[in-house]
């Protein structure tokens, strides 16, 4: 039960955020930015993950799906 | 009843943030940009809301050109809006794609706003009596067929 | 002063406008204009295909392990909103690596079964130490090693291909539903391991909510040349335990928001649970003398056959101008015991009108294993389970990062990389029984890894 309470002050802090959320579809362009991508490299991303994999006991965690241009 | 220092400094950043709240939509207001379908009586128009950062915008523009050589004759009329904060970015990517189509500057989203554009790219076909008749959420190449089929039936009404 | 709910209600939302006006107006400080090459827009959108290679070269101090790792990757991004991707990746990698044995203060002799591949002929040394004979009785080659008194025992036979292959299709189910299936194998001479998963992700929020949950299935086999070693058995010791298979279920949800124009964060919760084999069948524990210290025999490891892991994943992405700042953290549990936060913060820093570098670092914490041992002592009974693995030793762990790319054209991205990375023990040192502090008894690893890439987009 302990470990499911910072897990709820975070999902409770995101969703305060996403009630905040005022961003229109046209206001993307920062966020469509190479720089902006939650995988700007996939390459350095692997290379990390599995360096970390095979020297370390945890694993889990990222994921890449969300942000960007939100086109079509 | 008194105010503590950081109370009053509290109440300040609120104050200000408002201001700066009004000064940020205000002046908007001023040079709102405006599209009146009305104009276009008789012509079926395509309105489409665009930005350089969005990648099936740059899809439909060769798309748009098509239309507007294709159907000239028969009074369609293609208006784009561009809704990129920047114009110097727009007008870059006019160039790169060699478009002489027709842009409403929309920087702030007002018109966009107003026709409650929820994708980018966003298109809108209007009938020869100025009515909404068919939106279209993104830029699907794969559906090029069905909206040129929307446009020839508008068309083709009196 | 009382507040009703209402106007609780109100002050929220004036304080969301306020943030959100705080961080709009630095949105409109910053320069209009695309300044660099990263602020253009990414093409991971409809109707491009980038093909991306790269390799990478690791080396770990004290002449431990060296690994060499080509990739090479192809992505479509096809005009209906489909994404198919296929990327390989061969591994060869050499050098030796602990495995479990505590230093002493005289010579340690260990034999173990051998493929030899790198030592030739019966007798033979072998290109980092140690010899080759072949048991008379079973046939089985035995390489016999020496490791130097006070130094760690290292396992110098130690050399391996590995190739990989990632399959992955995205399809669009609608213009807010997208489905991504993918497929991945991974083959080594001794370990084998394939993994099919599925996820599906739905925009919400005028596409500024992206939830995602995912499932992955994982069967992976260990199959060391003569078998696996039954856990506790002695080092040497014929192996009657052929290839033996572990299985992992795993399943993810996420949640990334776009909370200015300028400001997205990632809230990402990931549980996996382990069944099978999931020992290491390289690794040993020491069993010593409980006055001296002195090393009696190796036992190989015993681990747990079940492993539940949870992790839960916090991540932003703020630009200012044409930076970005990166932060992240972890906090992972497992059902071994070990807990782990990790840390990592970078920044996008724009360089000229082409390139970018990205400065970073990256801490990291455990704890141990309750089962991890540095050793066994040979009064006491043997404990259900053990391992002087590394890996499941309480450490620290910091990470000093630079990473870099400069668009040639606007087709074409050069990239690097360069890690500095090192483990320190954290918490109480080990020690042997007897009065040997000064052996070192961590195994952790400093290494460093370079990488360099280009990325195509046709």
């Amino acid at each position: 039960m302990k470990k499911i309470i910072p897990f709820c002050c975070l999902a409770g802090l995101t969703i305060l955020l996403t009630a905040c959320s005022t961003v229109a579809p046209w206001e993307r362009d920062v966020t469509a930015r190479k720089s902006m991508q939650l995988t700007k490299n996939a390459n350095f991303a692997a290379i990390n993950d599995h360096i970390y994999y095979s020297k370390e006991g945890s694993t889990g965690g990222r994921s890449t799906d969300g942000g960007g241009c939100g086109c079509n | 009843m008194k105010f503590s220092p950081l109370r009053k400094a509290g109440w300040m950043v609120f104050a200000l943030s408002f201001f700066a709240l009004l000064s940020l939509t205000g002046p908007a207001a001023a040079q709102q940009p405006t599209f009146d379908p009305g104009k276009y009586q008789g012509k079926v128009v395509y309105l489409d809301f665009w930005a350089s950062w969005c990648g099936p915008c740059k899809l439909s523009f060769p798309f748009m050109e098509e239309l507007h050589y294709r159907y000239l004759p028969k009074d369609l009329v293609v208006i784009t809006v561009n809704l990129d904060h920047s114009r110097s970015a727009a007008a870059s990517f006019l160039k790169k794609m060699r478009s002489d189509l027709s842009v409403i500057y929309d920087a702030k989203g007002d018109l966009a706003k107003s026709y409650k554009v929820s994708d980018m790219p966003t298109s809108i076909l209007f009938d020869r009596k100025g009515k909404v008749r068919f939106v279209h959420k993104g830029f699907h190449p794969d559906k090029k067929g069905e909206y040129i089929s929307q446009i020839a039936q508008l068309i083709h009404e009196n | 002063m009382q507040l009703s709910n209402r106007n609780k209600g109100r002050i929220g939302a004036t304080l969301c406008l306020v943030t959100a006006n705080l961080f709009s107006t630095t949105g409109l400080v910053q320069a209009q204009e695309v300044q660099n090459a990263f602020d253009e827009p990414a093409t991971n959108g409809p109707g491009n295909i980038i093909m991306d290679g790269a390799v990478m070269y690791y080396r770990e101090n004290n002449s431990r392990i060296q690994a060499i790792e080509p990739m090479a990757s192809y992505t479509d991004y096809a005009d209906n909103g489909d994404i198919f991707s296929i990327k390989l990746t061969a591994d060869s990698l050499s050098g030796a690596s602990p495995f479990g044995a505590t230093p002493w203060i005289a010579p340690q002799n260990f034999l173990s079964p051998t493929s030899v591949t790198i030592s030739g002929d019966d007798g033979s040394t072998g290109a980092s130490g140690g010899v080759v004979v072949t048991d008379p009785v079973t046939q089985m080659k035995i390489l016999q090693t020496t490791a130097k008194a006070n130094e760690l025992p290292l396992n110098p036979g130690f050399q391996d291909t590995r190739g990989a292959a990632n399959l992955s299709y995205t399809k669009a189910l609608a213009s807010r539903t997208r489905v991504t299936f993918n497929l991945n194998g991974s083959i080594e001479r001794d370990y084998q391991s394939y993994s099919g998963g599925a996820s599906i992700a739905q925009d919400f929020n005028n596409k500024t909510t992206t939830i995602s949950v995912g499932v992955n299935y994982q069967h992976d086999l260990s199959k060391r040349l003569y078998g696996t070693p039954t856990p506790f058995a002695v080092m040497t010791g014929v192996f009657t335990d052929g290839t033996k298979s572990e299985n992992i279920v795993s399943a993810t949800a996420g949640i990334t928001q776009v909370i200015t124009r300028n400001w997205l964060v990632q809230l990402n919760y990931s549980y996996e649970r382990a069944t099978g084999y999931q020992n290491n069948p390289y690794k040993v524990i020491s069993v010593l003398d409980p006055v001296t210290g002195a090393p009696q025999r190796y036992l190989y490891e015993a681990r747990p056959d079940k492993r539940t892991r949870n992790a839960v994943y916090i991540g932003s992405k703020l630009a200012v101008g044409s930076f970005v700042t990166n932060l992240s953290a972890r906090y992972y549990h497992d059902s071994w015991g070990i807990n782990s936060i990790t840390a990592n913060a970078s920044e996008h820093i724009p360089i000229g009108t082409r390139g970018y570098i990205e400065p970073g670092v990256r801490y990291y914490h455990q704890s141990s294993a309750d089962f991890f041992n540095y050793f066994l002592l040979s009064n006491a009974a043997l404990p259900q389970f053990a391992s002087a693995d590394n890996r499941l030793d309480k450490f620290n762990a910091i990470t000093a990062s630079i990473k870099g790319g400069y668009m040639l054209n606007d087709q074409i991205e050069l990239y690097a990389m360069a890690d500095y990375y090192s483990q320190t023990k954290a918490g109480t040192k080990g020690l042997l029984p007897g009065n040997n502090g000064s052996l070192n008894l961590f195994a952790g690893v400093k290494a460093i890894s370079v990488m360099t890439g280009v990325k195509y987009r046709f």
